[in-house]
């Protein structure tokens, strides 16, 4: 009775269709049929490759220089790590504004620990690490349990780590005693890979695996889709959106970290200006070859289309206000373009089959998607 | 047709009506919501309108008031086309409506509420006078017996009170001339009830005409001059309500139906076995004392109108709402579930009755929202066997017969049927005990309601215990071998077969007491 229940409907029912296996094949669409509607999601990879084309041929020599390359890919390496992590607390359907000072507070405590601690680096590292994890199950604890809405939590929760960083640093820079095993966390490289492009794609590739291969990647997705749905699917949504917040706190630790060791120095006020990217980056990359859902990879083409972008106009002799301009002109018009394309192609493809009565066996089908369909006629 | 016949009978008809219906259409991507229905209403009279859930009285009722344009027919006030393209202009023609979820801006006050779109600022120096405002208000209010501050806000008050407020609001009408009343007692008290009723009949002796929607019979009877039957979007009486008795409006309302036996229910006598679930004492905001056995192999039917709580017992059970009193058994043991994951791993699964609400994550695949309960089943040193997984998923997608392109296709391109099925596709995939469902049936064409049944039937003969909440009366008819009868939150009665038939179901939850519907 308790064993696994097998059911088959009755087979001498009268059916529409008998599905064989090749009515519900395993494989996606071929990509030349998806290719048209998805197309409003492919604007910020063809854009991505209009700067690369453009500016490759404008300007050769020095834009795809290899220097020029690795420059764009370290500078945004601290950012992306952010950006990643704050991917996964948006695909939630949550928020989270105080990775900015999250990342500034573990950038100095952990440069206090080991230039007036004088801590060992590694544990220094592991105890900001600790303390990130904290920040994001403080903030996912207000939001869950307390039902305080994600945008007020975060932001109180960011104004007082805030308040923190300056009651620690009393305002200034902390660039004495920085011992040289911390600073070369952010300055160490492998061959012609600095050590943050290292952690990006370290941190991006274990988000993503995370995101695609496992079970509370799985629930995440689920969450962010419906999460009524996904309670009662049986899946104990506090518990995975504390974990959302607490990969963002310990993403932001880690970028603060590193942010510190590349410059030597932690400032107190270091992660602001990191804040506002890393949403434009996760927002573009929500816009980029999946409609409207954040993910690692489109976050990671966020923050290098941007990045490439401003290299290519600061090699033109563009000014240094450039990146805010394209920062913002690239999100509205990548979202608003991917809004528009969807709209005007058929979002939904009506099943193949669904409305045919039981008892009637029409032909069913359209013959146009039909053929063009990976099913087999 | 519906005038004549009620021409004859009735004194108020010589003069011509206020409103009347002609021949009004109205249907939604092909399913005829209202059929050609045509009766008219008179100034001065309590007209009531009944027929069961998805008769077609809410719809008509929303063609009368603008929210939708009739197909065809047209609907004359005092023998003018009426044709209402907005809210405001209903409200220009004398034309008030009072819902069962009363139209109010919770976080506004009494007095704002009152007045909000009518055109009643009482101004001084161009600024609304409050204190003048609120007299006026407190003057409606008094009217219909409320006796509340009008500066509170509408959110502090609770749901009569506020079913109340709507009806001030009618109060302020410049000229009502017909008020609608959709169902607006089910969450009334009986003293608020009567309260109403005194309403409606002031406001029949001020010549407004009074349109009265209700499931509740005996209201019928108390409260209403005339009443129109509807059945299926079609018109199908208007009499007297003094010609009628309960017996021949119930059976005007379910109609002379042909006699069915699908029901194949075995009739192995419960006595003696051990219930899988029992539920004792069940108290929340809406339920007192329900108490309730679950077999094995059963289909057990929880038949009630909306409100009564069906829904609150079913998450009970599930362990997706918490009881303030009560205790859940499950197979003599006591069990306390504080989170749907607490039921499922014993075995439960729960279809809830709104898919877009809390049934479907609809970004999803169909695989993936086929395997999301039994993730655990795939997942192998921490990560997912993606394969096996969406083999798993196709597998169980033939199985019950689920069509979609392939099983990549979101389910939010699904047809309502198809998404019934990959839902029951999930959870009868997994090793299965207690099966709850909510209106299994909701917007499902009717080749994929038989496949359901179907389903259902044989997931029962498999010694899983199954509870069916419907609103369907003919569902739990030929589904259930118990049929519980729920009203206002208490159990009012059991029925077993060959008792499990829609006019034993109505004359049980309408009241009228038969010896059948006292069984329990």
């Amino acid at each position: 009775m308790a064993s696994r229940l097998q059911r088959q409907m009755p087979a001498n029912e009268p059916r529409a269709t008998q599905l064989d296996p090749q009515r519900v094949p395993t494989t996606p669409r071929r990509w030349y049929v998806r290719l048209p509607r998805d197309l409003g999601t492919w604007g910020p990879v063809f854009a991505f490759v209009v700067v690369i084309v453009v500016f490759g041929t404008w300007k050769p020599s020095i834009f795809l220089s290899r220097e020029n390359i690795l420059s764009i890919l370290n500078d945004n390496a601290v950012l992306s790590v952010l950006a990643c992590g704050l991917t996964v607390v948006l695909l939630t359907g949550e928020f989270d504004l105080s990775i900015g000072s999250a990342m500034t507070l573990a950038g100095v405590l952990s440069a206090g620990f080991v230039a007036n601690a004088h801590l060992a680096t590694p544990l220094a590292v592991l105890l900001t690490l600790l303390i990130g994890l904290i920040i994001g199950w403080v903030n996912g604890v207000l939001v869950f349990y307390l039902r305080v809405n994600a945008l007020i939590a975060t932001l109180a929760v960011g104004s007082i780590l805030e308040g923190f960083t300056l009651f620690y640093t009393g305002g200034r820079v902390i660039y004495q005693g920085i011992p040289d095993s911390y600073i070369q966390i952010g300055r160490a490289s492998i061959g012609a890979v600095s050590a943050p492009i290292f952690y990006m794609v370290v941190a991006g590739f274990i988000l993503w695996a995370m995101l695609k291969y496992t079970m509370p990647g799985r629930y995440l997705h689920a969450i962010g889709g419906n999460r009524d749905a996904a309670r009662l699917s049986g899946i104990r949504v506090g518990r995975y959106v504390i974990m959302a917040f607490m990969i963002s706190g310990l993403c932001a630790a880690i970028a603060g970290i590193v942010q510190t060791g590349r410059n030597g120095s932690a400032e107190p006020t270091g992660g602001a200006s990191f804040l506002l990217p890393a949403f434009a980056a996760a927002f573009l990359g929500a816009a980029t070859l999946r409609r409207g859902e954040f993910h690692i990879v489109g976050t990671l083409i966020g923050v290098y289309l941007i990045a490439s972008a401003t290299s290519g106009f600061f090699i033109l002799g563009a000014p240094f206000y450039t990146e805010e301009f394209i920062s913002g002109g690239l999100l509205i018009a990548a979202t608003a373009t991917s809004r528009f394309l969807s709209a005007g192609r058929p979002a939904k493809l009506p099943p193949l089959v669904s409305q045919a009565p039981a008892a009637t066996a029409r032909p069913q089908g359209r013959p146009d998607q039909n053929s063009t369909s990976s099913m087999p006629p | 047709m519906g005038i004549g016949a009620a021409a004859g009978t009735s004194g108020i008809a010589q003069q011509p009506p206020i409103l009347e219906f002609r021949e009004v259409t109205k249907a939604f991507s092909g399913q005829v919501a209202v059929d050609a229905v045509s009766f008219s209403v008179h100034a001065g009279e309590v007209h009531a309108l009944v027929g069961e859930n998805g008769a077609g009285k809410t719809t008509l009722i929303k063609v009368l008031a603008g929210e939708h344009t009739p197909d065809a027919g047209e609907i004359l006030l005092d023998g003018q086309p009426l044709a209402i393209r907005h809210p405001w202009q209903a409200t220009e023609h004398g034309l008030g409506f009072i819902h069962q979820e009363p139209a109010l801006v919770p976080s506004l006050s009494v007095t704002e509420n009152v007045t909000l779109g009518l055109d009643l600022m009482m101004r001084r120096l161009g600024l609304i006078d409050w204190r003048r405002q609120h007299q006026l208000v407190r003057r409606a209010l008094e009217q219909v017996g409320l006796q509340i501050d009008p500066r509170v806000r509408v959110s502090d008050l609770g749901v009569a009170d506020r079913q109340l407020v709507a009806v001030a609001r009618i109060m302020l009408l410049k000229a009502p001339r017909i008020v609608v009343f959709d169902e607006v007692t089910a969450p009334l008290t009986a003293l608020e009830v009567d309260r109403l009723f005194r309403i409606v009949r002031d406001l029949r002796g001020r010549g407004v005409a009074v349109i009265y929607i209700s499931h509740r019979l005996e209201e019928i009877f108390t409260v209403a001059d005339r009443v129109t039957v509807m059945r299926n979007g079609r018109w199908v009486a208007t009499e007297p309500v003094a010609a009628l008795d309960q017996p021949s409006l119930i059976r005007l309302i379910i109609g002379h139906e042909r006699e069915r036996l699908q029901n194949s229910v075995n009739l192995e006598s419960t006595a003696n076995r051990r219930p899988l679930v029992s539920a004792h004492g069940l108290e929340d905001e809406l339920l007192r004392d329900v108490s309730l056995d679950l077999y094995e192999g059963e289909i057990l039917g929880i038949a009630g109108l909306t409100g009564a709580g069906r829904t609150n017992v079913l998450e009970i059970l599930f362990g997706a709402r918490a009881p303030v009193a009560g205790h859940v058994y499950y197979q003599g043991e006591r069990v306390r579930f504080r989170h749907p994951a607490d039921a499922i791993s014993r075995g439960f699964a729960m279809i809830t009755e709104d898919r877009k609400r809390d049934g479907l994550v609809p970004s999803f695949p169909l695989w993936q929202h086929i395997t999301l309960p039994s993730l655990k089943d795939f997942s192998s040193a921490g990560l997912l066997r993606l394969g096996r997984e969406r083999r798993a998923a196709r597998d169980a997608a033939m199985r019950f017969d689920v069509r979609a392109w392939s099983i990549q296709t979101a389910m939010r391109d699904l047809s309502g049927g198809n998404q019934q099925k990959a839902i029951l596709a999930r959870w009868l995939s997994r090793r299965l005990r207690v099966l709850l469902l909510d209106e299994p049936t909701h917007g499902v064409d009717i080749g994929a309601k038989e496949q359901i049944y179907r389903i259902i039937r044989q997931v029962a003969a498999e010694g899983v215990g199954v509870i069916v909440v419907s609103s369907e009366l003919e569902e739990l008819e030929i589904l259930c071998s118990r049929v519980l009868l729920l009203s206002r939150g208490g159990i009012i009665g059991e029925l077993t077969p060959p008792n499990i038939t829609k006019p034993y179901i109505l004359a049980g939850l309408f009241g009228q007491p038969t010896s059948e519907a006292d069984a329990s």
